[in-house]
């Protein structure tokens, strides 16, 4: 049974949201509201480790909410790649509130409250075992995520908000017509049952809602030509926001299209994937290149990495794909948290407008280094391990995809050293050293550590990742765990 | 679907990069050559001209300038003006092959 996950990380979210909503007029400080939300998602990644030993056992835990059993009842469900996701997106939550303590001003809250919603919509979409609260999670972290985004009350933000709402609005609507076709056809939201009943048939109204599930997701995952919400909204938002999105909305992104493709199914998805992902790499890798906005860079690079992704999952490497996520989040997390620093320092995201911090910050030049390197996939970095094994697979499958995939590779080497030389060894504008705090150079240290490691030791990763990857591509028993029946 | 098995590099083989990195980098230590050089010996000499450093400095935008203009293609550009209408247009585009996709191969 799913206990602590089902209900506490569901349940603690939301209660503390509402206790930080009840408390903003209280007048209590800044710092009462970030300790709320800090020990929320703390509190979630303990109970999510607390189920470690069940679902290493079991590989699914289930829970029927009220005891109605699935179809009929709303039922939760988490296999290793659920648990996986879940995890990846606590501990970015837990990098982007260690950053928004010094970026978030002290009038502003509300920003702890929306920030507990957000996690909340996150955490459900990657617990959930049907659709229509699939769809109801990935609303509530919309809400969440548009009132953020305008939150400054800068006109840049409000306008970037709007475009975000219209188009945000759009996805889901799509996501929302797609379950009505699917429920409209199988007469179930059940995803477990939704497999078991397009394994036997599926119709031309199954199949319009199964892509039109697929459209939404691939605006949630930032894949081209959904993707251009993403550098948008990131340019007019905090960091430990724009962190949020790239590596927590990205995931879950993500996640959704592996679920379809992996354990809904329905048709071969394989070669639209491959198009896909090789659109968002391209796209991607070349704005990223022609950018001079540090964060605009970021939230390309983010969209160009997504592709190898999508491209893993399209070419059946899933074990490549779930690598390479985990390897997007730390890098996702690193590079965010020293261009926040930079950033910070120059007041300005403007390339042209930094230079100089080659010496004098080690730290920070090592860290942004690693975290550079390991974005293009150079060897003994995690990146590298990564798209490694998604060539390979795709050199078996679709070679000129793989070429495609190692030439996007190159143009991201080649805007990764342009922002390093920019920021680091450009011409010197003004003071060029910066005080770090203990908190900061533990995250540096430590996420800049496991770019290394998760390079270096690449077997025992590659197997973790391949017996999750198994279990999330198991669906007979994802169907027989979920709906509790003997076979399919 | 099933999933491709692909290869990895072997654990020897990323020990024996990093003590070949480590190796070269002591090299490196021992073989540079930390004399002090003289401010004139420092100067570039261009066609018989003395040229300040600081002159000789390529701007940092400017690095990249060739191949940025390689890839200024207009259509990317103009797609990602922040247009809400160019972008709606993008993913209307994206459903129609989507949904094109799955109802004609699916």
């Amino acid at each position: 049974m799913c206990f602590y996950m089902a209900y506490f990380n569901l349940i603690v979210p939301v209660l503390l949201a509402a206790v930080l909503g009840i408390t903003i007029t209280s007048g209590r400080h800044k710092d009462y509201h970030w300790r709320i939300s800090f020990w929320a998602v703390f509190i979630s990644l303990g109970l999510l480790l607390m189920d470690f030993s069940e679902i290493m056992s079991s590989k699914i835990i289930t829970y029927n909410m009220l005891g109605w059993n699935p179809p009929l009842g709303i039922c939760f469900a988490v296999d290793l790649v659920g648990y996986l996701v879940m995890s990846l997106v606590a501990v970015t939550a837990l990098a982007a509130l260690v950053i928004s303590r010094r970026e978030i001003h002290d009038d502003k809250k509300e920003f702890y409250a929306l920030f507990l919603l957000l996690f909340l919509g996150l955490a459900g979409v990657s617990m959930t075992g049907d659709i229509f609260n699939l769809f109801v999670f990935f609303e509530i972290l919309s809400i969440a995520s548009y009132a953020l985004v305008s939150y400054s009350g800068r006109m840049g933000s409000v306008a970037s908000s709007v475009r975000f709402l219209i188009m945000g609005s759009f996805a889901t609507s799509l996501i929302l017509l797609g379950i009505a076709f699917i429920y409209g056809s199988l007469g179930t939201l059940n995803m477990a049952d939704i497999s078991r009943s397009l394994t036997n048939s599926s119709t031309t109204a199954s199949l319009a809602g199964l892509g039109l599930l697929l459209c939404g997701f691939s605006f949630k995952a930032a894949a081209a030509p959904f993707h251009a919400w993403k550098p948008s909204v990131i340019r007019y938002t905090p960091l430990s926001l724009g962190l949020m999105f790239t590596a927590g909305g990205t995931t879950i992104g993500l996640y959704t299209i592996f679920r379809l493709a992996a354990t809904i199914g329905g048709f071969d998805m394989s070669w639209l994937l491959i198009s896909l992902s090789l659109l968002t790499m391209v796209v991607g890798a070349v704005l990223a290149f022609q950018t001079h906005n540090l964060k605009k860079l970021l939230a390309y690079s983010a969209i160009s990495q997504s592709g190898y992704v999508l491209f893993g999952l399209g070419i059946g490497s899933y074990t490549g794909a779930l690598y390479h996520l985990v390897n997007l989040v730390i890098i996702d997390m690193l590079l965010f948290a020293a261009s926040y620093i930079v950033i910070r320092h120059f007041r300005s995201s403007n390339l042209d407008r930094m230079g100089g911090l080659g010496s004098g910050n080690p730290l920070l030049l090592a860290s942004f280094g690693v975290g550079a390197l390991s974005l293009a996939g150079l060897p003994l970095f995690n990146g590298f391990s990564s798209k490694l094994i998604i060539y390979i697979a795709g050199f078996e499958v679709f070679p000129l995809g793989a070429i495609a995939a190692m030439l996007v590779s190159v143009l991201t080497l080649a805007y990764c050293s342009k922002m390093m030389f920019m920021i680091f060894f450009s011409n010197m504008k003004g003071d060029s050293r910066i005080s770090l705090d203990l908190d900061l150079k533990l995250v540096l240290v430590i996420l800049a550590g496991l770019c290394v490691a998760f390079g270096v030791f690449q077997s025992p990763v590659t197997d973790v990742m391949a017996a999750i990857a198994g279990s999330g591509l198991d669906r007979e028993l994802y169907i027989r765990t979920v709906l509790g029946i003997g076979g399919v | 679907m099933m999933e491709v098995v692909a290869g990895v590099i072997s654990d020897g083989w990323t020990v024996t990069v990093v003590l070949f990195s480590v190796f070269v980098y002591i090299f490196y230590i021992f073989a540079r050559d930390d004399s002090p050089v003289s401010l004139s010996a420092r100067k570039p000499y261009a066609c018989g001209n003395s040229l300040d450093p600081d002159t000789q400095r390529v701007p940092s935008a400017s690095f990249y300038r060739t191949a940025v203009s390689f890839f200024k293609m207009a259509a990317f550009k103009k797609a990602h003006s922040e247009d809400l209408s160019t972008y709606l247009l993008w993913m209307l585009a994206g459903i129609v092959f989507v949904l094109g996709y799955v109802l004609v191969f699916g």
